[in-house]
């Protein structure tokens, strides 16, 4: 299995979960120079292509979780966000959503840094990695019922931080 | 343990209605309740929400990143392109550096047998060449008692010396001939 063209097919994925995990382009480009470092050093274990993802996955999130704990993230400026949706929105041809709102933002951000990290890399990867309960449950070694009541969990605290602010809809 | 919004739907429930992980059916009886249960209602409007917001955040970090090749990871200021090339020449190196080793082990052991194998030969050839040689050596001194057989004789003596020169055959007929 050549580690490296796996790395690079799976490169932006890895680097959407980087991303999740509230740290910044320059923190990520470290993370994934180490992972792809830790891939050349152990390129015979994983016979095939999806091992071999997995493996990368795994070991991503938990030098993300490292840094993660290091650091706290997720402090991005709220105004960048709320611009950068309008930004991402006029190239967007997606359904419309609501305009996006400072204190809709703040209140998730806020919520992403206190959020338990079991939580937080499952809904990391479902929803913005696009991997299913299985395949997460593969990467992070868990019974896909397990990953899915993490993702429950997970959309239930976020959910509530937005009803519990009396953040209006 | 489930936490409850009404006596119909929990939020699980209402968090699998939102992803979309309910059987057709469950999911038209659950799209009922929540158009005539204000709660339900509200808790899915913020489960839709806060999903929204939380994927816009991660997308503005998404867009941090330059739209570059995959390997220009590698460019930023902890780890150049060149020291990624060097640890990789380095693992290379010693990857090499065991096939190589491997394959000296191999051919030495190889050697080995060759060596065993060739001397074997050789014992095996001084000893033919020892019995050609007295054999050789016994016939002429049976031809040296005829004088008429002189010449041949002479001839076969010498045929000894050059071609088995190291036998104890060879020495006796160097005195004949002598």
């Amino acid at each position: 299995m050549r580690m490296h063209s796996v790395f690079i097919r799976h490169i932006e994925r890895l680097r959407r979960l980087v991303v999740a995990m509230g740290l910044s382009a320059e923190e990520g480009k470290d993370i994934l120079q180490d992972v792809f470092v830790e891939a050349l050093k152990g390129p015979l274990k994983y016979r095939s292509d999806r091992e071999a993802s997995q493996w990368l996955m795994r070991v991503t999130a938990n030098r993300c979780l490292l840094e993660f704990r290091r650091r706290k993230r997720h402090s991005r400026a709220v105004s960048e966000v709320v611009k950068q949706w309008a930004e991402l929105k006029k190239h967007s041809s997606g359904p419309d959503m609501q305009a996006i709102r400072a204190e809709e933002v703040e209140a998730m951000m806020q919520c992403l840094r206190e959020m338990d990290e079991s939580l937080q890399v499952p809904l990391a990867m479902r929803y913005f990695c696009e991997l299913n309960s299985t395949e997460i449950g593969e990467i992070l070694e868990l019974e896909p019922g397990t990953v899915r009541k993490r993702l429950y969990k997970g959309r239930i605290v976020l959910a509530d931080t937005l009803l519990r602010k009396g953040i209006k809809l | 343990m489930k936490e409850q919004i009404c006596q119909v739907a929990s939020k699980e429930k209402l968090v699998a209605y939102a992803d979309g992980d309910l059987s057709p059916s469950e999911t038209d009886r659950i799209a009922e309740h929540i158009a005539s249960c204000s709660d339900c209602q509200a808790v899915t409007e913020a489960l839709e929400r806060s999903l929204q917001v939380t994927q816009t955040i991660w997308q503005t970090g998404q867009a941090q990143w330059p739209k570059t090749h995959p390997l220009e990871v590698f460019q930023s200021s902890k780890w150049s392109f060149r020291k990624v090339a060097t640890v990789a020449a380095s693992i290379l190196l010693v990857l090499w550096a065991g096939a190589v080793w491997r394959m000296l082990s191999r051919l030495t052991e190889r050697a080995g047998i060759s060596r065993e194998q060739a001397l074997a030969v050789e014992i095996k050839r001084k000893i033919a060449d020892s019995g050609d040689a007295a054999r050789l050596l016994a016939s002429a001194e049976l031809l040296s008692k005829y004088p008429e057989a002189e010449k041949d004789v002479k001839q076969r003596y010498q045929h000894i010396v050059e071609k088995y020169p190291e036998t104890a055959a060879a020495a006796k007929a160097r005195k004949k001939i002598q």
